[in-house]
């Protein structure tokens, strides 16, 4: 049930991500609403559940984007996995823990497709891809991954009847 | 260690790793056809897509009404007084408009878009990775369009078709950093290629490369496509010239393209299914 909802909830937020959100650009930036979904449900489930949501995320971005298929489904693996053994640290998941951990993912993520896809080939300039693109891309992203927190936490205390 | 390795949930991580390893060196290479898995992943998302796009469009239009009501009055007005002008222009050129047909018969002159079997498609989604400028439109195998196929709207060039579902197909943007055109100026006839970075792409701009360094290019030369490279066709529309620089090492030159296509407000597009002839 659970992974049923999980799964609808990634499809709807890539269709958002790739339609909607590019008129709703901050800028110039679309914010990167499944590296939200992964980081909220791996720092709020398992290391299991967090990998398997980052990999299926990152299967759709590949899927649906340009570039070698598998880069983006083996980064988010790893960041699902990489967040949910950490998640056992924290007491309780607040927004600011979320807001954190995503602008961290976000970041890394974006840093190295930057570096390893156009830097290191002469196709951009550090400083303006840091200024311009990752990091305003990477406020936007933290920003929603914490109301996708609450859309998380509404669905597993409607739906699966748990505690928040 | 040992530990390590015995643990189910680690040894399903290098199995994943492994496969996703494989599948990326595996899939590298352009492709002619998608997979099944991916086909039926893109047929489930782009329905979403497309309505998702119908209700930002509808959501767009409905605030438009509101939001320039006093823009409009002050437009009717003088669109008004417009009319009435451009009422007695008509019917000068009509008479130029018959001149003219007469004249192009005359001189067996065919309009380039003439030979072109077109098929149109909406913009349904845009590449869900930021660094690139791709996106999907609604059409795909089952409409007879296939890879390699040119891209255009009524403006000017916008790509071609790189990959290709049964009712989708991606489309790679003149201002992606993948893309490469033959093209050539018209005024002066010098031959060059349009590519792009990351910094242009953002910008929605290209650049002309391997230009000559004895090329006279001026601000506001057309550049339109070449017909070099087997993809697109000769005589499209690319953009015109912003200003020309020189290259870092000072042999050649380059140039600074805006597109004729504006790839923020791009919706809807025409696919050349007859170009390139297999």
């Amino acid at each position: 049930m659970r992974g049923a909802i999980y799964t609808v909830l990634a499809i709807i937020l890539c269709a958002l991500q790739t339609t909607i959100f590019e008129h709703l650009s901050f800028f110039g930036t679309v914010p990167n609403l499944l590296i939200g979904l992964v980081v909220c449900v791996a720092l709020t489930r398992s290391a299991l559940e967090g990998g398997a949501i980052g990999l299926l995320c990152g299967i759709f971005i590949d899927v649906l984007g340009r570039g070698t298929f598998g880069v983006n489904a083996l980064l988010f693996l790893y960041i699902g996995v990489a967040l949910g053994l950490v998640s056992n640290k924290f007491y309780r998941i607040r927004g600011l823990v979320v807001f954190a951990f995503a602008f961290l993912s976000n970041f890394v993520y974006a840093f190295l497709m930057f570096f390893f896809k156009f830097y290191i080939w002469g196709y951009g300039n550090m400083l303006a891809a840091l200024a311009k693109k990752i990091i305003p891309e990477t406020i936007y992203t933290a920003v929603f991954s914490v109301l996708i927190l609450f859309l998380i936490r509404s669905i597993n205390k409607r739906v699966m009847g748990e505690e928040a | 260690m040992k530990e390590l390795f015995t643990n189910k949930h680690f040894i399903l991580l290098l199995v994943v790793t492994l496969i996703l390893l494989v599948m990326a060196a595996l899939y590298t290479t352009e492709r002619e056809s998608v997979t099944f898995g991916e086909d039926l992943i893109a047929s489930i998302i782009t329905p979403m897509q497309s309505l998702f796009t119908n209700i930002t469009d509808g959501i767009t239009g409905f605030f438009g009404y509101f939001t320039d009501v006093d823009a409009i009055k002050e437009e009717n007005k003088q669109k008004t007084e417009e009319i009435q002008k451009l009422k007695s222009t008509i019917r000068q050129l009509e008479q130029y408009k018959l001149e003219n047909e007469r004249l192009k018969r005359m001189l067996d002159l065919r309009e380039t878009l003439a030979d072109f079997e077109l098929v149109g498609a909406e913009v349904i989604g845009k590449d869900p990775g930021s660094w690139y400028s791709s996106f999907t439109i609604s059409k795909g195998t089952s409409d007879g369009l296939a890879v390699k196929q040119p891209v255009i709207t009524s403006s000017g060039l916008v790509g071609h078709i790189y990959e290709i579902g049964t009712n989708w197909a991606k489309v790679i943007s003149i201002i992606d950093v993948g893309s490469s055109v033959g093209a050539m100026v018209v005024r002066t006839r010098d031959v060059a290629v349009v590519e792009s970075d990351v910094d242009l792409q953002q910008e929605g701009l290209c650049k002309l490369t391997y230009l000559s360094k004895n090329a006279s290019l001026i601000s506001g030369d057309i550049v339109e496509t070449s017909g070099l490279g087997g993809i697109y066709p000769k005589g499209l529309l690319i953009g015109k010239i912003r200003e020309v620089k020189p290259e870092t090492a000072g042999i050649s030159q380059y140039a600074i393209i805006e597109p004729a296509v504006d790839f923020q407000r791009i919706s809807e597009v025409f696919v050349i299914t007859n170009y390139p002839s297999r």
